[in-house]
């Protein structure tokens, strides 16, 4: 009955999708954006980066607060279904990531709960860094001791234990700096698991980089325009969120760029590795995006999701910084998330064993 | 999906103890006691009742309303120790978020001042500003508790109390108290307290009181068993999970 009504309703969406489509396919320029993939990730990056890096000097408190009510949520869903339920995982995997999951979760719970109780922060930082770990053994043992794949956990396991025993020793500052670097292993996860040719992906790479390193640097703070909406209260945060010997300046230029790799982090999960993850050029029509969600997503996490996503929204509209910061401490899970899924991966091959993916190149569909 | 076959104890046995040994590697962060709000962990913290008080070394105990970033997010009220910065009011320069930490004037430079740190009544939290010389090192001399309520006396020694609050003193000694809170004394020494929990002497100008026992204001947390204890049941949820993703499923 639930697809019943979406197919409905998503009708018309397509229609006018179409007619867009149809339009922009005959404008020159754009044309093959529309058929291309690379094209039109590769336009649709830097029109991303620049939109994000414009918003962030015009209106920084705005994407710092509106983006995580709108896309928050979902993007957690986004996480599940591409690093997770589409990667073709033993199930006995899939299952250590959700109990990873939850683990965390009732851990910021607690915290919240019973503030100043327990030693939170290294708890989060061991149980998480532990976690990645385990995510390359696993990797490993999936592979059945692959002679690759050995060197790449042989690699990539003491660099993880390596963060994971530095972190422990500052855990406060560790979570911190999470925070800030997960927003980058997003893209990292793109390039390595989903663009097949990043070159194309370079144009807003670069305009990514410069934008973070004004930014990060302080060279653009005198064009940014605090006196927007909630601008005094991101660089409340930006501030004080640091020990006492990071700079303001730098502390509120790298609050800036947070801001910025916030935006770029939600638009790569959203929008640019669901397009990579198809196996045709083109782009799914709303109802083909239903179907494919109801097949990858079971309909309790679906309805969680919808329930979840619509409750912050809601929540945010009675007290916008409160339900952000309670969001941003529970969701926190999903950095790790990315970390020990991705370092499966990285050990046992990127590859979906169930479902490879065409060769480069290959005939548009 | 691919189903492989679950491997042996040695993959479980990882994900169960890899945490645990990261956690046991690093006996410092184990101690670490997490403050409700992260950015104010690296302060000193001092009781409720010295709010006001100067803290050894440089400063005040001030009130800090956590409630500003993330993570975590929680509104409490903890009690540190901070050294504000100097305002200069006779700055030209109007600063702003745009100007931090550029010259304004007789070695001060624009800066976002804390909460606890903005003058009362003052609009603007950015400052022309110079930071204190020194952090504090310590929380105020004989941290904890109130100053004792009897026996008081303007000049002279003031009474000392078993077990309960000893007596305060304007210009004299304060009274020592062995159980209870000790007295205050304002250009004298202040009182000392053998076990209070809840007090101990203070003195504005004199030599502060002292406490055996350290009181309230620190956070009460759990030693390494607590930890081990809370890593241990994240796990054994994870465990949960995994025991059940190996029962077949009926075809």
């Amino acid at each position: 009955m639930l697809s019943g009504v979406v197919t409905i309703a998503a009708a018309p969406l397509d229609r006018a999708r179409r007619a867009l489509l149809l339009g922009i396919a005959r404008v020159p320029a754009l044309g093959a954006a529309v058929v291309r993939r690379d094209e039109r990730l590769r336009l649709q990056a830097l029109a991303g980066v620049t939109t994000a890096f414009a918003l962030t000097l015009l209106c920084p408190g705005v994407p710092f607060v509106v983006a995580p009510a709108l896309f928050g949520v979902v993007h957690l869903a986004a996480d599940a279904r591409y690093l997770v339920l589409r990667r073709g995982v033993p199930h006995w995997w899939g299952v250590a990531l959700a109990a990873g999951c939850v683990a965390l979760f009732a851990l910021r719970a607690l915290e919240l709960g019973f503030p100043g109780r327990l030693p939170s922060a290294a708890l989060e930082v061991g149980f998480g860094w532990g976690w990645a770990v385990a995510g390359a053994v696993a990797g490993w043992a999936t592979t059945r001791s692959s002679l690759p794949a050995r060197r790449r956990a042989a690699a990539l396991i003491p660099a993880l234990a390596a963060i994971g025993v530095a972190a422990l020793a500052h855990p406060h500052l560790a979570r911190l700096l999470f925070a800030h670097l997960h927003n980058l292993v997003a893209i990292g996860l793109w390039l390595l698991i989903w663009r097949q040719r990043r070159r194309f992906a370079l144009p807003a790479l670069g305009l990514l980089a410069l934008a973070v390193a004004l930014l990060a640097s302080g060279a653009a703070l005198p064009y940014v325009r605090f006196d927007g909406p909630w601008a005094a209260r991101l660089v409340d945060e930006s501030v004080f969120a640091w020990p006492r010997w990071m700079p303001q300046r730098t502390a509120l230029g790298l609050g800036l760029s947070f801001v910025l790799l916030q935006s770029i982090h939600y638009a790569v999960w959203l929008s640019f590795v669901p397009q990579d993850d198809l196996r045709g050029q083109g782009t799914l029509s709303f109802q083909m995006s239903w179907r494919s969600l109801r097949r990858d997503l079971p309909l309790p996490l679906l309805v969680v999701t919808a329930l979840a996503a619509a409750a912050v929204l809601g929540a945010s509209l009675a007290s916008v910084h409160r339900t952000r910061q309670l969001y941003m401490s529970l969701a926190s899970f999903h950095g790790y998330l990315e970390l020990a899924a991705g370092s499966f991966l990285y050990v046992r091959g990127w590859e979906n064993p169930r479902c490879p993916r065409p060769a480069p190149g290959s005939s548009p569909s | 999906m691919t189903r492989l076959r679950f491997p042996t104890l040695a993959l479980p046995s990882l994900l169960v103890l890899t945490p645990i040994v990261l956690l046991v590697a690093a006996p410092a962060a184990r101690a670490d006691i997490a403050p409700t709000c992260d950015e104010e962990a690296s302060l000193i913290t001092c009781a409720a009742a010295d709010v006001g008080k100067p803290c050894q070394g440089a400063g005040k105990c001030y009130a800090v309303s956590c409630s500003a970033t993330t993570p975590p997010s929680t509104a409490t009220t903890e009690y540190k120790c901070d050294a504000c910065p100097t305002v200069l009011t006779t700055s030209s320069v109007t600063c702003s978020a745009a100007n931090l930490q550029t010259a304004c004037g007789d070695g001060a430079t624009c800066m976002v001042l804390s909460a606890w740190c903005t003058p009362a009544g003052a609009t603007n939290k950015y400052a022309c500003a110079m930071p204190a010389a020194a952090p504090p090192t310590g929380p105020p001399t004989g941290e904890t508790g109130a100053g004792g309520a009897g026996g008081a006396s303007t000049t002279g020694a003031a009474g000392a109390s078993t077990t309960g609050a000893a007596g305060a003193s304007t210009t004299g000694a304060a009274g020592a108290s062995t159980t209870g809170a000790a007295g205050a004394g304002t250009t004298g020494a202040a009182g000392a307290s053998a076990t209070g929990a809840a007090g101990s002497g203070t003195s504005t100008t004199g030599t502060g009181g002292t406490s055996a026992i350290s009181g309230g204001g620190g956070c009460t947390i759990g030693g390494a068993q607590t930890t081990a204890g809370i890593a241990g049941g994240l796990l054994v949820i994870g465990l949960g999970f995994l025991s059940l993703s190996r029962r077949r499923r009926p075809r």
